[in-house]
């Protein structure tokens, strides 16, 4: 359990780590003139990233390259972020996903009321008329805006194109 | 300025020193079309503050599902490309994974806009020096480039050792 926040604070920067170095051996791949600009931006991130793994350090050369380097941070307390909590976090990422994922479906003439009806009923707690009204009334402006006035074909989805 | 530069690059415009020769109408168009939107945002601004200070007062949970909305359709009315959709859901969370670890976010978007033309530039001068990387500090212009690059990293550090070393010995002296 004790070792949970040193987890926390340097995943980020392993994970990234873990990210460019796929890139990197990706950029291996090319030949050899196509692969310069792909490893300096790789190895320019290594550096970054070994950087950003020495300021998150407790030691006195990590505490002097985050006031360097990052002052603002340094300053930050992470209040505001560590209050958000992570299910929150991931019901809103979800309802986002679980949108597009309708949109590339059924299109956006379904999934524009459909997500608003839904979104503002079960997250937004309104009442049924209003969710009802409000997920009519805002996809028909989206609707005219887009296809009438502008003359953009909005996507129809795979199940209607 | 960075949203700026993406747009010139989506019309067509590289941003750099050819833009006013290569653009000239279209930048010159932009000058009296910016001193005109400056004029009417003014005279709209003042006669709009009351309405639209309004807007704040919408309940959030009507706001998210509307910007979502709208952020989607303008990201595949922009292409119509489908794929846009899932790329401005992999950027979104991007972007928000990097204000929840505070990550600056600015200096991305910037890479993103610039990106190509250094790259493109990159293998130009590669070509040209067929493959020696001594063309980057080899010439006057160039050296004297680089070291301004070194010196605008340099300095922020620079100076800030310097004032705390100033600090340090202000009481004492």
């Amino acid at each position: 359990v004790s070792t949970a926040p040193h987890v926390r604070r340097y995943a980020p920067p392993l994970a990234l780590a873990l990210v460019t170095l796929a890139f990197i051996a990706l950029s291996y791949g090319y030949s050899p003139a196509s692969r310069w600009v792909p490893l300096i931006v790789g190895y320019t991130t290594l550096a970054l990233v070994a950087l950003d793994l020495l300021s998150r350090s407790e030691t006195r050369a990590g505490r002097i390259a985050l006031r360097y380097l990052n002052p603002s941070c340094a300053e930050a307390t992470g209040e505001s972020a560590e209050a958000v909590r992570l299910r929150d976090e991931l019901t809103a990422i979800g309802w986002i996903a679980a949108f597009t994922f309708a949109v590339l479906v059924v299109g956006f003439l379904v999934a524009m009321p459909l997500y608003m009806f839904l979104f503002m009923l079960l997250q937004g707690r309104f009442g049924l008329v209003k969710s009802a009204v409000t997920a009519v009334v805002f996809p028909l402006g989206i609707w005219i805006t887009f296809e009438v006035v502008l003359r953009y074909e909005i996507y129809r989805g795979l199940l209607f194109a | 300025m960075a949203v700026f530069l993406g747009l010139l690059v989506l019309h067509g415009m590289q941003p750099g020193p050819m833009m006013l020769l290569q653009h000239e109408t279209e930048i010159f168009g932009l000058i009296l079309a910016l001193t005109a939107a400056s004029i009417l945002a003014s005279v709209i601004g003042l006669l709009m503050i009351r309405p639209l200070a309004a807007i704040t007062l919408i309940d959030g949970r009507i706001m998210v599902p509307m910007v979502v909305i709208i952020s989607l359709v303008g990201a595949y009315a922009t292409n119509t490309n489908p794929g846009d959709i899932v790329i401005t859901l992999g950027f979104g969370l991007l972007g928000y994974l990097m204000v929840r670890l505070d990550y600056p976010r600015l200096t991305l978007v910037i890479a993103l806009v610039l990106g190509e033309l250094a790259e493109r530039s990159f293998h130009q001068s590669m070509m040209i020096s067929r493959g020696d990387w001594s063309i980057f500090v080899g010439r006057t212009v160039a050296a004297i480039l680089v070291a301004l690059i070194v010196l605008s990293l340099a300095f922020p550090v620079a100076k800030a050792l310097w004032q705390r070393r100033r600090a340090a010995l202000g009481p004492a002296s």
